[in-house]
Parts: structure tokens; C-alpha cells; sequence
């Protein structure tokens, strides 16, 4: 089999009541890039890349197309099941950028799905359980809405929830302390601060909150600071922005840097680095979220896959962030009920983007 | 002051032959280069370059640059660019990561204020020292044979310093090094780079059976990780290149006692702000250092010069010329210029370099 084209579009997906984080950073809409790769089979497979804003990752909208435009005319005639020999084959074509080629990864393995008749989660290990719990996500604001926010989202079934802070440490401390309130045994909190705090910041809210029992997730920027902060405060510790790449696994591990981590598809290049990540990182006997930056219907089905085929004891929890836009591009979805992600047994991906919401391509290369 | 407007320009920038990487896995044959104009509400102008060696050498790629520069450009529209510090966190900011994209403002802002203070930047950046900079050769991968002869190309030429790409076959390898040393002169230097194309296994196989040539190996492998296993393993100096992004990186090195020597590429670090906090490190530690840039006209490599010339001759080994590669030269007789096989910094208020518009053609875009 062939790749004989690669159209690129471009979704705007407006974000329901905008989404906020560490350091007064806000996106109201994600800039979603979807990736349709065709082949001389009749067969086509589907990929998103979605950043959540320029400024969260290290990763934007136009550097995911500007990738493309350098990437996709060496893919051309390339075997799209080989997905191994595809990664190596973009590494080598273009340096760096895991999150341009996190796209063509996860069509890839859409593809690599429908030509077996197989779902995608059956190339990533095979299923481990029926459904994979989720956290929702709480938006930074004031305590009381953040409060507010989390008893609806338990009364939609969600025993995990994460919420953003990152900002001034007083508030962040109300902020924990609010969101907390009501929390009952067989729920988890993460108190995410994504990169926001300086040591000295991490550790007061960490000291100050001591009482309570949550996970800090990405207190600081530097790795560095995070292993010192980790050091020094007895909660349990998550890394996300930290890990980036495979070495940098490698190196939380033997640092002893982190208790959870979290693997997010596009961050680490697609799903066959993802799959290394986790496993690597389940043979250690760290949790992980799984998941990814953002996106609609087929990030959701991509990280759905990954997630059920994880471990379930190294399955911390799993998002269903196609369930946080106002936007829809795509149906067969995963579904939410009850705070679990239910993945079907489509071949590949499962889902079907909606060509109304697409639009024309922005490019294609052929 | 203000900035007023950001001009882009692109550039192809074709090489006089084509050049393989290190191990002869990667063929290039022409640049992408993004040249970029910084203009004030006072008259004054800067200007940048940031120019990848493909898109294969670094994470780092032409088209990208100028994707980011859409990003960036409007954020820095009516800031003062004296504030180069702050505007740098400003960018960090807004683009995480991507260094390579912010190193051509970055330039073009010290240009702004050297133009401003009146003083070339290299006097910004610490002041002169009083030597020239030696520009060490690219010897292009090839049988021991081609190889020499590209060094003697490159002694007519008054260089020096050589850094001789190896990489290969690790038997072929050892030939190479052992040929290129048996003809070293006196006051030479000849050092090997290995652009990442080893394994670990390889690289202490190599450097073992050479261990009594008086030389470095520049970044034997990929990963911090695994150079500092190659270190244990074997005797030679070692140099740090691709693997050195951020000061993080830096610190880790000298920390663990990776490498002796690290290669400050301009655009890989991100201007020279963020190199000259790893200069000052560098110095403070005793690492000494290459200064270069990953490709460009004579605009990157009169940036790299002014960087280098701050450097006291004993801590630096040397810098690259890479305009002499490339058969476009956008400011000729201008900027830093191969004398003898030595860059020197030029006195000019700024860079002291002033591209021709014509050679630059129509702008890729403006911001204003």
C-alpha cells in the first residue's frame, strides 16, 4: 500500500466558556489542524494535531502546517502500515517537531487499522479494559466557580478532577481549598499548576495545603526546580511538560522525579512513541493520564485507544476532550458516560469526520 | 523608542558543492535562509538572520521560522527593542520552546542598540579581546584521501583549525583519523566530529583504538545520557554540540562532567542573549567553547564573530564561516571576513553589516 495524498485542513474549535490556566493564560478557540492521508488502496486515514494556544506547549497552529508543507512530500509513496518505519522516516526528513508528525502517526495507524479490519487499540497492545476513567479538567477562576465546577462534574459521574492553578499562590490556595471542599474518600484531585509556579511558590502552596490529599501536577518550569520542589513536599507528584521526549522518561526514572506522568499524544510525536512512553514508563510502576494537549473527535478517539489498551494499574485516568468544544468534526467518538470513555471496536480510529465541518483543505500534497 | 515594523525576508542560499553530514547520510545542497529587519519610530534598524542547515540537521527548519515570525512579529510591535531581555521573555512566553525561530530578532535587537549606544556589539556583550578568531574548517565526509585534500584546500585558505567529519564505518573511521593525523602540522588543529552519527558502542570502539591522537570528538552520540557513558569509557576530550539547547542542558553538563568543550550554536540556543548567559557559565567553569551558527550569510557569522571576539583566546577554540560555502553574499565586503583563516568583529556601530536591499528582492512579509 501507498500514501498517494495528504489534504490538510484547518477547524476552528471554539472552546465552551474559553479555557483558563497557570499565568493568566486563556484560549477561547483551538486551531485545530486534521490531517486526511488517501492511499492507492482506497483506503484513508484520519489524524489531528491540536495545540492549545501557541503559547502552552511547545507547539502552535501555523508550525503544524508550516511542518506539513516540509514533511508530507517525502511521505508520498511511502507504506503508511510500516508506522515504525514512518516514524523513523519523518524523524529523519525533519528534525524535532514531534507534534507535526504526531498527525500523520495517528492516520497512519487509522489506516494500518482498516486494512486489518482491526481497531487501532489492537496495535497498541489490545484492549485492557472496557472503559478508562476520566478526570474533567476545572478552568482557573475564582474559587467559589471552581468549587461550583467540580460538584456539577461529580454529579455527571466524574471521580477525578483537575484543577488549574499555577497563578498567585494565596489565590491558588483558596483555589484548592475550595475545589476540595466536599471531596470524598475515592475521588483524586490534581492541582495542576502547568509550569506556573517558581520553587519558592510551589512550596508554599504545597506546605500550606499539607492537610489535604491531591496530586501536584508541573509545579515549575525547569525540570530541575521540579526535582527540587518533588524533594521537598509530601505530596504525591505528577510530571507533564517535563516529558517531552523518551530520554526524558529515562531520566524522571532514574531521578526518581515524579510518581505520575502524563503522556500526551501530540507532545511525544503520535502514538508509536506515545505507546514506548507508557510502557516504558508501566514498567516502572508509574500512573499515567493519557491523553493530549487538545482537539476534537479523532484526538479523542486516538488517545481512547491508547488509554484502554494501557495497564489498568498504570492507568491513572484518560479526557474526552472532544467533549469540551462547542465544534464537532468527527462522529464515532468515543463515548462519555458516568466519568469512563468508552472506545468502540471500529476498525481504526472509528470515527468519521464530517465533511461539512472540514471545509476545503488549506493544502495537498500529492 | 519603539518598534515599529518587521520585515521578512527569504533567501535561497545554494552551497558551492553539496555538503554530506557527518557519516554521509545527509546530502545538502541548498539553503533556507530568513533574514529579518527590525525598524523603530527613531530611524533606527536591526538586522537578523536565521538560516538551518536543512531541515534535517537540527529541529529547526526555514519554513518554520517564518511561521513563528507570524506568531511573534505583532507581539513585538510597539516595544521598545532595547529592552532585549524582557522582550525575550516576552517571546518565551508567548512560543514556548522553538529557540530557533527567535535567535534572528534576537540579533537584529542587539543590532538596534549597538546602533543606538553607538558601540559595536561585541562591546555590548563584555567588550574586545584582543586576538582575532580562528575559523575552524568543515571537512565534508570522504575516504581518508579526499579528506586530507580538502584540509590542504582549506590551510591555502589560512585556517588552522579543521573540524573533520567521521561517522561512517567505524573501521573506515579510524583510517580517516589516523591519516588526517599522520599529515597534522604544527600549530594545527584538526578535531572530529561526529554529528551524532555513533552509537555508544562505536564511538568507545573508535576512540579507544585512537587514544593516542591528541584531539576531541564533537558529539559522538545523540543523548546527554549516553555521551556521558562514552566519556567513562574512553579518554579524549569531549565536545558537546547538537545536545547543548538551553542553559538546563548546559548546566547538566558541566554538572556531570559530560564535556570539556560545548559548540554555542546562535540559532540552536536562541540568539545571543541566551549564548551569552552560556558564555558567562562557560567561563565561569572552565568549559571552553566553539561559537557558531547552524548556517547563513555573512549576517550570522558577523553575529557569531562579535560573540566570539568577547571570548579570551584561551577559552575559545573557534568559530565557522559558513558565507564561504554559499555563493550569495547579501552585504559584500562587509561584516566579519576570513583574513588569514580569523574572524574580527567589526568596529561599526551594531553588527556593522547592511544587507543590499537589491540582493534582498520583496519582502516575505511585514508586520507593522
Amino acid at each position: 500500500m501507498k500514501i498517494t495524498r495528504i489534504s490538510v485542513y484547518r477547524v476552528n474549535l471554539p472552546i465552551t466558556g474559553g479555557y483558563s490556566f497557570a499565568k493568566a493564560k486563556t484560549v477561547l478557540s483551538a486551531d485545530s489542524t486534521v490531517i486526511r492521508v488517501d492511499t492507492d488502496a482506497d483506503i484513508s486515514g484520519w489524524g489531528e494535531t491540536c495545540p492549545l494556544g501557541p503559547f502552552y506547549l511547545p507547539s502552535y497552529a501555523e508550525g503544524v502546517r508550516a511542518g506539513l508543507s516540509v514533511l508530507a512530500p517525502h511521505l508520498i509513496g511511502l507504506d503508511p502500515c510500516q508506522t515504525a518505519a514512518l516514524s523513523r522516516r519523518m524523524d529523519r526528513e525533519l528534525r524535532g517537531h514531534p507534534y507535526v508528525k504526531s498527525a500523520i502517526d495517528v492516520a497512519a495507524h487509522d489506516i494500518l487499522g482498516k486494512q486489518a479490519g482491526l481497531p487501532v487499540h489492537a496495535f497498541l497492545g489490545g484492549r485492557q479494559m472496557e472503559a478508562a476513567p476520566m478526570y474533567w479538567s476545572v478552568s482557573q477562576g475564582d474559587p467559589d466557580d471552581m468549587r461550583r465546577a467540580v460538584v456539577q462534574a461529580r454529579q455527571q459521574g466524574y471521580r477525578q478532577f483537575q484543577l488549574k492553578v499555577g497563578g498567585d499562590p494565596a489565590q491558588d490556595i483558596e483555589r484548592i481549598r475550595a475545589g476540595m471542599d466536599g471531596a470524598t474518600a475515592g475521588e483524586t484531585f490534581l492541582c495542576d499548576a502547568n509550569t506556573g509556579w517558581r520553587r519558592d511558590e510551589a512550596l508554599k502552596v504545597a506546605f500550606a495545603t499539607e492537610d489535604l490529599g491531591y496530586i501536584i501536577e508541573q509545579p515549575c518550569d525547569l525540570y530541575s526546580d521540579n526535582l527540587s520542589v518533588r524533594r521537598r513536599v509530601r505530596q504525591i507528584l505528577k510530571l507533564d511538560e517535563s516529558l517531552q521526549r523518551p530520554e526524558d522518561v529515562s531520566q524522571a526514572l532514574a531521578d526518581d522525579a515524579c510518581d505520575i506522568a502524563c503522556i500526551k499524544i501530540s507532545k511525544m510525536g503520535g502514538l508509536s512513541k506515545s505507546r514506548f512512553a507508557r510502557d516504558l514508563l508501566a514498567a516502572h510502576g508509574i500512573a499515567m493520564t493519557v491523553e493530549d494537549v487538545w482537539g476534537g473527535e479523532i484526538v479523542t478517539a486516538a488517545l481512547g485507544h491508547l488509554a484502554i489498551s494501557t495497564a489498568p494499574d498504570a492507568l491513572l485516568n484518560t479526557t474526552d476532550l472532544h467533549n469540551y468544544n462547542e465544534t464537532h468534526l468527527a462522529t464515532g467518538a468515543p463515548e462519555s458516560r458516568e466519568g469512563k470513555l468508552y472506545v468502540s471496536d471500529a476498525p481504526g480510529l472509528g470515527i468519521e469526520p464530517d465533511m461539512a465541518v472540514l471545509g476545503d483543505p488549506v493544502a495537498v500534497y500529492a | 523608542m519603539k518598534i515599529t515594523r518587521i520585515s521578512v525576508w527569504q533567501l535561497d542560499l545554494p552551497l558551492h558543492k553539496p555538503y554530506w553530514l557527518s557519516g554521509g547520510r545527509l546530502k545538502f545542497e541548498v539553503l533556507d535562509s530568513t533574514i529579518v529587519r527590525i525598524d523603530t519610530d527613531e530611524g533606527i534598524h536591526g538586522w537578523g538572520e536565521g538560516c538551518p542547515w536543512g531541515v534535517t540537521y537540527l529541529p529547526a527548519f526555514g519554513k518554520g521560522i517564518r511561521a513563528g515570525l507570524e506568531e511573534l512579529s505583532p507581539l513585538l510591535i510597539g516595544q521598545d527593542p532595547r529592552a532585549i531581555d524582557r522582550l525575550n521573555r516576552l517571546m518565551d512566553v508567548a512560543l514556548p520552546g522553538h529557540p530557533y525561530i527567535k535567535a534572528a530578532l534576537d540579533i537584529a535587537l542587539w543590532d538596534i542598540l549597538g546602533k543606538v549606544a553607538g558601540m559595536a556589539v561585541c562591546d555590548l556583550l563584555g567588550g574586545r579581546e584582543p586576538d582575532p578568531v580562528p575559523i575552524a574548517s568543515s571537512v565534508s565526509t570522504g575516504t581518508p584521501e579526499e579528506m586530507l585534500a580538502e584540509v590542504e584546500r582549506f590551510r591555502g585558505l589560512g585556517y588552522r583549525v579543521h573540524s573533520c567529519k567521521i561517522g561512517a564505518n567505524i573501521g573506515l573511521d579510524i583510517e580517516r583519523i589516523r591519516h588526517l593525523n599522520a599529515h597534522q602540522q604544527a600549530g594545527e588543529i584538526l578535531f572530529y566530529d561526529v554529528n551524532r552519527a555513533w552509537l555508544p558502542r562505536e564511538a568507545i570502539t573508535v576512540m579507544n583504538a585512537v587514544a593516542d591522537v591528541q584531539s576531541w570528538f564533537e558529539q559522538p552520540y545523540e543523548t546527554l545520557d549516553e555521551i556521558a557513558q562514552v566519556r567513562r569509557a574512553t579518554r579524549h576530550p569531549i565536545c558537546v554540540d547538537e545536545a547543548l539547547v538551553t542553559q538546563n542542558d548546559l548546566s547538566r553538563i558541566q554538572r556531570e562532567g559530560i564535556a570539556e568543550i560545548v559548540n554555542i550554536k546562535l540559532n540552536r540556543v536562541g540568539g545571543l542573549t541566551k549564548a551569552r548567559r552560556m558564555r558567562d557559565f562557560c567561563l565561569a567553569h572552565g568549559i571552553t567553547m566553539m561559537i557558531m551558527d547552524s548556517g547563513g550569510t555573512v549576517l550570522s557569522d558577523t553575529a557569531v564573530a562579535h560573540m566570539a571576539q568577547t571570548i579570551p583566546a584561551s577559552s575559545c577554540l573557534g568559530v565557522w564561516s559558513c558565507q564561504e560555502m554559499i555563493s550569495l553574499d547579501p552585504a559584500p565586503g562587509q561584516g566579519a571576513r576570513n583574513v588569514g583563516g580569523c574572524f574580527s568583529a567589526p568596529a561599526l556601530p551594531g553588527l556593522g553589516v547592511e544587507p543590499l536591499a537589491q540582493r534582498l528582492g520583496t519582502p516575505f512579509a511585514v508586520y507593522s
